[in-house]
């Protein structure tokens, strides 16, 4: 049984990792095997700052607040272990500050300590007068991809360096199931308008007085375009842009300049902050992650494709819930084909 | 008088920022800084500088109270400015937790400090050997930032400072109207006070930079206090204990118990030890008082014996010994037009 993942973020490999700690006892011919032309730290997943966050509404999609949840108590489960530092795993308290007051968010009960912030705590942050604190996770991609690799690795999973061109290209080589794990560009390998990128732009920034995140909004002009400060274990990041639409994947002087001002007006002390790098990426964003199974026919076989992406701004957030889901399709493709090689027998 | 001269003898935190208060009420006074030792090598660049008070037996709750708020006020303010990063300060969240419900479950710093409330059921899951706990955001003075932020202001300000070692208040009766002592557990031998004695810290200065909030357990002897750079592990509370050297057992000790309250300390790297003396009193001594020694009278304003609260109060404690120097000089202004009648 030959499985090839396309794409090495961390939406493909936490995906094979998921399916062969499920599947590998249960099918001992079972192959995997990982595509991407890019890999860490040259993911979209590397240049996120890694902070566990889904956006402020759902909107209605239970499902998708489900898969978040099992992201941040699986991976909180993770923090007490010797793995955590390697992982890039850690736990990170912040601020959400608001110029209006706005309905709690789906995930208040999934963080620690959900709570309004103080008049006190409002007086540091000029112009908003409402806001949330509470205690996340940091996951850095640039830690938690080679770890997931090494993970795969030590699991006799191959890696090919590699951009696939189209589904039936892997198939013809004898690929049984496919992952489309290929975020951004799953476009190229097959249409979907519904697919766009979100640009993203960042400053990485020596802060290391800076020990909380702080993410304003500004509910016009929407997620993620009003200025963000997200500490790490190594540089701390300096964020506030997105750009629905544009394929840029250049750093622009213009998102730069209002990065760094509507960030230093944010938290003054951010003028004395060293600039360490720049790094603009596109988030594959779509109404919906799009995790669902896609059977293609080839002449007389019968191709299954598992679709894992569209995850917009909240890939890590929610990358273990999708893992998990698309290990319980690939699952039901397994169970299928046993089904179909070993038919039931005759009725006496 | 014109300009009165005031030696501030003493250089960690207490000396300094009393230094930069009497620079700032008494704008005509020249103040000079006396000390045998200053940043880095003070007792208060081993204290990982937390604003978590220290209850004194002795002195009123109001005052310690009114000294804490003076303090994280002004604090508080340079925490939110550009020079935040200069001087040391930032803010930092975290949790205080402990094996049994403790019998004052809201200390008198509770509504001073930033969003102070109990710890839920999903947070105390991470202390499995703790049943209550407190969350909430303080500030933190990193050492030797601070310090060398108030050297620079008191710079600024036209205040000189000297190493030496002052080893009577009299030496200084000829060059200086006032003397502020504040020296520590110095003021032992320099005043003879035996109400001082020292309670010895160890602590432990590591980089661990994912660590990114504090868990003090309740009864204060284990700690993990993130710095800028370094993260503090604590430590010990060794009441009588002289000794500055490091002790290896007492280093594995430390290590241990807050691995065991952060297991990712396991990996903490560049592990350095230091030792401090905290200056313990059951109240803090801001007192004036008036040496006479052969006719001659020495104004004298001591503000020592902080303990492991220094930190905490010592901007309002600073601000009180710069109000009794001023006092000093109404008074020896009063004496001196008396003399001229």
């Amino acid at each position: 049984m030959r499985v090839a993942i396309i794409g090495a973020g961390v939406i493909g490999l936490s995906s094979a990792l998921c399916i062969h700690e499920q599947f590998h006892s249960l099918e001992p011919s079972l192959e995997l095997q990982v595509y991407a032309d890019h890999f860490t730290p040259h993911t979209t997943s590397d240049g996120a700052a890694g902070l566990w966050q889904p956006y402020l509404s759902d909107h209605g999609n239970l499902q998708e607040t489900l898969w978040n949840k099992e992201t941040f108590d699986y991976l909180l489960g993770h923090l007490h272990s010797p793995a955590a530092k390697e992982m890039g795993l850690f736990l990170i308290s912040g601020y959400n500050l608001f110029t209006e007051p706005v309905p709690d968010p789906s995930w208040k009960n999934i963080v620690l300590g959900f709570r309004n912030l103080t008049p006190k705590e409002l007086e540091l942050f000029p112009g908003y007068s409402y806001g949330w604190f509470n205690t996340a996770l940091m996951l850095e991609g640039r830690s938690y991809l080679p770890w997931l690799t090494n993970r795969l690795t030590q699991r006799g999973v191959k890696f090919f360096h590699k951009k696939v061109e189209s589904f039936q290209e892997l198939f013809s080589q004898g690929v049984d199931v496919v992952l489309n794990c290929s975020g951004m560009r799953s476009g190229d390998l097959q249409p979907d308008p519904e697919l766009q990128p979100g640009r993203g732009q960042i400053i990485k920034v020596l802060a290391p007085w800076v020990k909380h995140f702080i993410i304003t909004h500004n509910l016009k002009s929407g997620i993620y375009n009003s200025p963000y400060v997200i500490p790490g274990s190594e540089f701390t990041v300096l964020g506030g842009i997105y750009q629905h639409g544009n394929w840029s994947e250049e750093n622009s002087a213009k998102d730069h300049k209002s990065i760094w001002d509507s960030c230093c007006q944010l938290l003054p002390a951010l003028q004395k902050a060293k600039i360490v790098g720049e790094w603009c990426g596109l988030r594959p964003a779509r109404p919906s992650v799009r995790l669902e199974r896609e059977s293609i026919c080839l002449g007389n076989l019968q191709a299954e494709v598992i679709h894992n992406y569209g995850h917009g701004g909240f890939g890590i957030t929610i990358h273990w819930g999708c893992a998990m889901a698309a290990a319980r399709l690939f699952g039901s493709i397994l169970q299928e084909k046993k089904q179909l090689a070993s038919p039931p027998g005759p009725r006496l | 008088m014109a300009s009165p001269k005031v030696a501030v003898v003493g250089a960690g935190v207490i000396g300094l920022s009393t230094a930069l208060c009497i620079t700032e009420t008494c704008p005509s006074c020249s103040v000079t800084v006396l000390s045998e030792q200053f940043s880095p090598n003070t007792t208060s660049d081993v204290a990982a500088g937390m604003l978590i008070p220290h209850t004194y037996p002795d002195t009123p709750i109001h005052r310690q109270k009114q000294w804490f708020k003076e303090t994280f006020t002004y604090l508080f303010a340079i925490s939110n400015s550009a020079e935040a990063s200069e001087a040391g300060i930032h803010l930092v969240s975290g949790w205080q937790v402990f094996k049994s419900t403790p019998k004052e479950e809201l200390p008198f710093w509770s509504d001073i400090v930033l969003g102070f409330r109990p710890m839920s059921k999903a947070e105390l899951q991470k202390f499995p050997q703790h049943q209550f706990g407190q969350a909430f955001m303080t500030l933190k003075c990193d050492c030797p930032p601070y310090l060398l932020w108030l050297e620079k202001r008191l710079k600024a300000a036209g205040t000189q400072m000297y190493t030496r070692k002052v080893a009577d208040l009299w030496e200084l009766h000829s060059e200086y109207d006032i003397v502020v002592n504040c020296t520590g557990m110095g003021a032992q031998q320099l005043v003879g006070d035996k109400q001082l004695f020292p309670v010895r810290g160890q602590v432990l200065k590591v980089h661990a930079p994912w660590v990114k909030q504090f868990i003090r357990d309740g009864d204060g002897l284990t700690y993990i206090y993130p710095g800028i750079h370094k993260v503090t592990l604590g430590g010990t509370r060794e009441k009588g204990s002289w000794s500055l050297s490091p002790d290896a057992y007492t280093t594995k000790d430390i290590f241990d118990r807050c691995c065991s309250l952060e297991p990712s300390l396991q990996g903490a790297q560049d592990i350095k030890v230091k030792v401090g003396l905290r200056p313990s009193r059951q109240c803090v001594r801001v007192q004036r008082e008036i040496l006479s020694q052969g006719g001659v009278k020495l104004p004298v304003v001591h503000n020592y014996g902080h303990g492991a609260g220094g930190f905490s109060v010592h901007r309002g404690t600073a601000k009180e010994a710069a109000h009794l120097v001023e006092e000093c000089i109404s008074a020896l202004q009063g004496s001196s037009s008396r003399a001229k009648l």
